[in-house]
């Protein structure tokens, strides 16, 4: 049966460099990933302390899991559910609120004015993240039904209201806010 | 561009260098005080290696040996109905380490969603009644009802807006808020945090369905709480006698995210699907790798003997379907659950049909395969909120959605596009292709005795074009297919063993749902395409003639000027009275209100312009003769005589 034993996310640091290297990943995810989970998660909160937050939970949560990715692909669709539900159990509904302060982070977070962010921000919270699911990270209604537990034609509907909402909002230059699926 | 605008507004926002070097600190930090506990595990499956080898000698390994002792139950024509904790923990394991070594496996095969509005059933509509005279939802099988975000008694109107819970009370154009309760605060136990997402009303009780989500912090020792993508489903139970003040009694759950409810009588049906991710899971835990019921916050996982294993799984996920007693909602009376399967549900007083999706290869030469889709099927009969044993049977082909099946007279009956194509690969070990090519599709019709063995067919219908839209009146079935032009098919189902097609009438655009509206009479919401090019126009109403079957009719139809309605995902959406000659549905911004004869065809009562940004549905019902539309900015009343608006209520 030989000693081969079966891949664990464990890995055993024998030597000086396999700890390097194991220090190395973990900066080359927050690299990768740290700006993705901030994204969505702002846009959900819309302020950087509940996103730091969000931030730091998803992240130690991704350290404890145990989980093994097999590409990249995987362990991004982790994060962005991880970040999703980690949003969820906050405590402060920061997720849930409707309608929250646009505080003075979010004007320190860009140095100008876009119509077309603030009028994301103003959107009803769940229709925020399916917006930056969509048009920010590009993914398909499928996969964002998977990504937050939903169905498809919830998701569906939510994006057609977001975009009727937009539109309105939006007059002139983006009203191309478009009906594709 | 929209699209450029947000993306280039997103850049601008990340988070703070002091920030990521904290995290990434404390990341190490974990990394280095991480316990071995995935060393146990691996001695277990090395063991369970040994013997899987013994078992699985024939089976080709990739790049190390794969452990398997899930294989015998991964590959089975058959539904496996005798199974054990072991054999759940062997088969997730098995499956969770394929998807890690070379994608073989699917988390979730597409939960095909409800509400899908291809009416299919014996009319159920108003089941309003008694001195009043109300309307009620919009359902698919009379007797059975269905959760609504809205709900009358004909003297109260109970609703969720996107924020609350209302109950407001009705009298004619007069209507005054009694209670008004945050979402957050109905959710038990917030500190799970959660969302209500629809009602039931059985005299003074509300029944409130909703979602909770858990996540705990793995603390890094064994887990100690099953919490797998942390979604479980839940009713809560609200006594409303005193309208000012809902008093909760109770609730009862299950894990996974809800999939459909019922109701017969006071016994709740709840089918969730519960899909297990990457988290780890334990042997000796099964609540760390099997479905949990709960009765309020104390959880225990469905019993082993309760639990099937359907063919070849194709997926980590189960369904689960509990019956409670909502009068005295402690725990369920009966519980079943099925594992690897999808989740297409039908659903009437008798039975649950649970349908998956598989795959079918027939190797053609070395390098093509054809490819093509079957439809698994479960059923379970339902007693008075007890759950029989579960029958297997199969059909080729892949279902629109729940509304594809159906029950009459003690047959099912079951409409399928089959879709097929040819895999062609080539290439070498440096550049590999594949093309699909041959696509192939027709549609046809089963009907399947309550064994599930097929009875009777019609085969290859409206070749090269799919089901839109189907619906099920008794002893004839219709159903639209599509491509540029929408055939309406209307089929004899008297003789089970011999269902004939009638007629075929082709008109442009298509049905989306159907509603039988009076003897000779079939409603069809959907949309107006171009006869050329298939493209979609707008919405359209359309009244067809069925008086004579084997000459199908569009007797009256309207284009309107509206394209997007809700009731194209959702049959509740839209009120369809024959009694009152109403049809009502909400339609781009607006609330409409149509009336149907048949001299007149169809004419506009009135449009209400939902100037409000409006998060959550819209709902027409009628209580004597007013008409009121709710939306989550408030109601409005109409009368029904003359259809001005007499007054509105805004929650605020």
């Amino acid at each position: 049966m030989g000693t081969e034993s079966p891949r664990t996310n464990d890995s055993v640091c024998l030597t000086n460099e396999d700890f390097v290297k194991e220090e190395t990943k973990i900066e080359d995810v927050l690299n990768r990933y740290s700006a993705m989970v901030y994204r969505l998660a702002f846009a959900r909160v819309k302020n950087c302390y509940d996103a730091d937050d969000i931030l730091q939970n998803v992240f130690l949560r991704y350290m404890r899991s145990g989980t093994v990715f097999h590409d990249e692909e995987h362990r991004k669709a982790w994060l962005i559910r991880a970040t999703i539900n980690c949003g969820k159990s906050l405590l402060t509904s920061a997720w849930f609120r409707r309608i929250s302060p646009m505080d003075d982070s979010l004007y320190t977070e860009m140095k100008e004015h876009s119509e077309v962010y603030y009028a994301v921000m103003e959107l009803p919270p769940k229709y925020r993240t399916v917006v930056h699911l969509f048009y920010f990270e590009e993914y398909s209604v499928a996969e964002i039904a998977n990504l937050t537990s939903q169905k498809e034609a919830t998701v569906k509907s939510q994006l057609h209201r977001a975009r009727g909402l937009l539109r309105e909002k939006l007059k002139g230059d983006f009203d191309d806010v478009s009906e594709q699926l | 561009m929209f699209q450029n605008s947000y993306k280039a507004d997103n850049e601008k926002i990340k988070p703070d260098d002091a920030t990521l070097k904290h995290l990434a600190y404390k990341m190490k930090q974990e990394k280095r005080e991480k316990p071995r506990k995935r060393r146990i595990v691996s001695a277990v499956a090395v063991a369970a290696a040994c013997v899987a080898v013994v078992f699985g000698a024939s089976y080709v390994l990739s790049n190390f040996i794969r452990f398997e002792p899930g294989y015998t139950l991964l590959n089975t024509e058959e539904a496996q109905t005798d199974v054990t904790y072991d054999d759940l923990y062997n088969l997730v394991e098995t499956m969770q380490r394929n998807r890690q070594i070379d994608d073989s496996g699917n988390y979730f095969d597409g939960a095909v969603p409800e509400g899908s509005s291809s009416g299919a059933w014996d009319m159920g509509g108003d089941m309003g009644g008694g001195e009043a005279d109300f309307s009620g939802t919009n359902l698919q099988v009379e007797g059975v009802d269905e959760a609504d975000i809205i709900k009358t008694d004909g003297k109260y109107i109970y609703a969720l807006t996107v924020d609350d819970l209302v109950i407001v009370e009705v009298n004619g154009a007069e209507m005054k808020v009694q209670s008004k309760i945050s979402r957050e605060k109905l959710s038990v136990n917030a500190h799970f945090g959660g969302e209500i997402t629809e009602l039931y009303l059985r005299g003074d009780r509300l029944i409130l369905i909703g979602q909770k989500y858990r996540y705990n912090v793995y603390d890094g020792t064994v887990m100690s709480e099953a919490t797998a993508d942390g979604v479980s489903t839940h009713a809560m139970i609200y006594d409303v006698s005193d309208h000012t003040s809902p008093r909760f009694v109770g609730s009862v759950g299950q894990s996974g995210f809800h999939l459909s409810t019922r109701m017969v009588g006071d016994v709740l049906y709840v089918v969730t699907n519960y899909t297990i991710y990457d988290q780890p899971i334990r042997r000796d835990t099964p609540e760390s790798y099997v479905p949990m019921l709960y009765n309020g916050e104390d959880g225990a996982p469905v019993e082993a003997s309760e639990i099937c294993v359907s063919a070849a799984p194709q997926g980590t996920q189960y369904i689960v379907l509990s019956s409670y007693d909502t009068t005295n909602p402690e725990k369920p009376l009966s519980s079943k659950s099925v594992f690897g399967c999808g989740s297409t549900i039908y659903a009437n007083a008798e039975n649950l049909l649970i349908a998956s999706w598989k795959m079918q290869e027939t190797k053609l030469s070395e390098r093509e395969t054809r490819y093509s889709y079957g439809t698994n099927l479960i059923r379970y009969a339902l007693d008075n909120g007890q759950i029989s044993d579960a029958v297997f049977g199969s059909v080729p082909g892949s279902l629109l959605s729940q509304f594809s099946m159906d029950e009459h007279n003690g047959y099912f009956r079951v409409v399928t596009t089959n879709e097929s194509y040819t895999e062609t690969k080539g290439g070498d070990s440096s550049d590999v292709w594949s093309s699909a090519s041959n696509n192939d599709s027709s549609n046809a019709l089963y009907v399947l005795g309550q064994d599930l063995k097929i009875v009777g067919e019609i085969e290859n219908l409206a070749p090269g074009e799919r089901v839109y839209s189907v619906r099920f009146d008794g002893d004839v079935g219709y159903f639209v297919t599509f491509r540029q032009v929408d055939p309406l098919f209307a089929v004899d189902l008297s003789n089970a063993a011999a269902p004939t097609v009638l007629s075929a009438l082709k008109i442009p655009g298509f049905s989306e749902y159907l509603h039988p509206y009076s003897d000779g009479l079939l409603f069809g919401f959907g949309k107006d395409a171009d006869e050329e090019t298939g493209a979609v126009n707008g919405l359209k109403l359309s009244m067809f003639n069925t008086a004579d079957l084997q000459n199908v009719t569009e007797q009256h139809k309207l284009l309107l000027e509206h394209s997007w309605s809700d009731v194209s995902y959702n049959h509740k959406a839209i009120l369809v009275s024959p009694q009152r000659g109403i049809i009502a549905f909400p339609a781009d911004n607006s609330y409409l209100i149509y009336s149907y004869s048949a001299e007149k065809g169809f004419e506009k009562l009135a449009e209400l312009r939902l100037s409000e940004m409006y998060y959550n549905d819209t709902r027409g019902l009628y209580i004597n003769d007013y008409f009121y539309v709710f939306s989550s900015a408030g109601l409005n009343v109409f009368s029904m005589d003359s259809f001005e608006l007499l007054s509105s209520l805004q929650f605020e």
